[in-house]
Parts: C-alpha cells; structure tokens; sequence
C-alpha cells in the first residue's frame, strides 16, 4: 500500500484543503476485506499518547471490488487550524494518513503517509524546530 | 521531509503489547514455532486454575500477557482482565470484575501484589467457589498458583531487545546508545521499561540534531 501527498515537502497550512492519493498494490483483489482511511494527529513521546481522528472513512469488501486496486484513489479534506505539529523533546504531535487493509485470514496491513499542520508555511522552520533554550 | 523520525524508545512502541513477547531462542511475531509455545502456555493456563507470570518490574510480564491474549481468547469462553498498578490499585476493581465473570472464564490479574495477602486469598477461594481460573502477573511466585513462566531478562536479552529497537536509527545514534549500555549494570534485576526511558533521552537528542541538520 501507498500514499503519496499532493506536496512533496509534505507541509500543510492550518485551514486548508489536503488532497492525496492511495494505492493497494502486492494484495490481491480477492483478499481485500476492508479498508479505513484516517486523516488523524497523534502524539508520541515519553508520557501519555493521545490521539485524534479528524477525518474518516471506511470501504467494504463490495466498494474495494468495484474501485478494484489498479487505479490511484484520492483523498481529501479540508484540514483544522489546530493542533499544529510540533517536535519538542518530550513530546511530538505529528499528523498523517493512516490506511488499514483488512485481509483474508484476519491479517491487517497498515500504511502511514505523515505530513505537517504549520501556521504559514513561511514559518515552517519555527515551527518545526521549536526547543527550549534547555534542550 | 524534516522532523518525521520517530523515537524508537517513545511510549508509542515501547508500552506493554507494542512489542511482542520474545522467547530465548525465537522470536514470536510470525513463527509457527513461537506461536506453538504460546498455544502451549495457554493450554497450561486451561489446565491449571491458578497460574502466575513472575517477574521484576519492566521485564514484559504486562507484554506476554498481551502476546497470550489472543490464545487465551480461544481457550476460554470468558476472559476478563484488571491491571493494578501501585498509584491507582483500584482494588475494589478486582471484585467487581471477580463477580461478573462467568464459571468456565479466566479471570487475568496483571499486578497481583497490589492486593493485600487476605485479598489474594479471598481471590482465591472464590475462583474457586464459582469456577474460574486465574492468570496472574507478580513480582515473586505466589503461593497455590503454578509459575507459568519467568520473565526475568539476561544481560544479553536486554541488549539484543535494545539493538532491534535501535536497527534503523543511524550508526552515531547506536554507538551512543551501546556504549550507554556498556556503562550499565545489566540483570535480571533491570528494569527495561526504565532504561528505555533514559535512553529515549540519547536517541531524541541525537534525532534533534539530524534535524537541525
């Protein structure tokens, strides 16, 4: 499975549309049981995670048989004005693409496209690197 | 793209369940030969009513317990699990969920110690009373349950679990980590949830600084 951003340095400003596109590949057609596609943010770091999906849908065994998995899918949704990504040293809050294929056999294939929530994208540095003088 | 490279100590991975329970000689995820070990351990659970999990603290009793799961969802047509831990043992938990569970079930208690000798007694008399088993996870065997496994970890495990951990970071990033490790005193006593902890604080500052670039 893979994921490919309408931008390649993958950085999004608050409000605005994302649009993406999916593809199933190495999975054969008659296995495919399910899809969900997320637009989510998660933080990771060395406390608590916390997690929030902003976007979602899910495609049955029925719609993945008829989109079959030769062509590329698109996704897209208009993004929040918050939370925005944000790297410290504690914590990370990251955005991203989250596709979960359900397959034969109970198995499920998950694929991750991350990308960033800046303010504007002239600030994308600031944003991106923000530390505390301590660290 | 800057500032995607994920902490391979963060919570996210490292969290009882992230990592499946890595026996000495195999690793679980994927082998037939894993997964006969630990249909193998459920079916000990089946046949013993009381059994135990012994372990120090971080040594991936709460991890084997997850990697069990699903066997022992099999095995049991009822399967209700507690997790006490020393800031919040919510006791009263135990014997709610004791109550519900019906005859025939496993009643899985992840931090036995938590409760005191009179209640762990009273545990077990009731499983007893109305039927079930016990999977417990502990610091020290306990007395009248079978230890179903130790999970105490060698040296060596802590640092071949620590090199998968570290596999894709960069080469500078593992040097630091290995020699951090070279400097500890490594056992059966260590406690890996903790050392992770400090040497999340190695790999993030090694990660902040590929990023500034």
């Amino acid at each position: 499975m893979n994921v490919s951003l309408c931008r390649e340095d993958g950085t999004y400003e608050a409000g605005e549309q994302l649009k993406a596109k999916w593809r199933i590949s190495r999975v054969s057609l008659e296995q495919l049981q399910g899809l969900e596609v997320s637009v989510l943010w998660h933080t990771e770091g060395k406390g608590d995670e916390d997690l929030h999906v902003h976007h979602f849908y899910r495609l049955g065994e029925a719609e993945l048989q008829e989109l079959g998995i030769d062509d590329l899918q698109a996704i897209s949704c208009k993004l929040p004005l918050s939370p925005l990504s944000y790297h410290g040293h504690l914590i990370h809050l990251r955005w991203c693409i989250r596709l979960r294929l359900f397959v034969e056999g109970r198995r499920e294939i998950v694929a991750e496209q991350p990308f960033h929530l800046v303010s504007c994208r002239g600030g994308i540095a600031s944003n991106l690197t923000h530390r505390s003088p301590s660290q | 793209m800057n500032g995607l490279v994920s902490n391979p100590f963060c919570t996210r991975f490292v969290r009882p369940g992230a990592i499946p329970y890595q026996f000495d000689s195999f690793d679980v995820a994927g082998n037939p030969e894993g997964s006969s070990d630990l249909a193998q351990m459920s079916t000990q659970v089946s046949e013993t009513r009381h059994s135990v999990i012994v372990g120090p603290h971080g040594s991936g009793k709460s991890t084997l317990l997850q990697t069990l799961r699903p066997h022992l969802q099999a095995a049991f047509c009822d399967l209700l699990e507690v997790r006490l831990i020393a800031s919040q043992p919510q006791r009263r938990m135990v014997f709610e969920a004791s109550e519900r569970l019906h005859a025939g079930g496993l009643f899985v208690v992840d931090g036995m110690e938590q409760l005191a000798s009179w209640q762990r007694v009273w545990l077990f008399w009731h499983s007893i009373r109305r039927n079930y088993s016990i999977l417990a996870t502990a610091h020290r065997p306990l007395r009248g349950f079978a230890t179903l496994r130790n999970t105490a970890l060698s040296a060596e495990k802590i640092r071949q679990l620590t090199e998968q951990r570290i596999a894709a970071m960069p080469d500078d990033t593992k040097n630091l980590i290995l020699n951090e490790l070279s400097k500890r005193s490594l056992g059966p006593e260590t406690n890996l949830r903790e050392l992770w902890f400090d040497l999340y604080d190695i790999a993030e500052r090694m990660i902040a600084l590929e990023r500034s670039g």
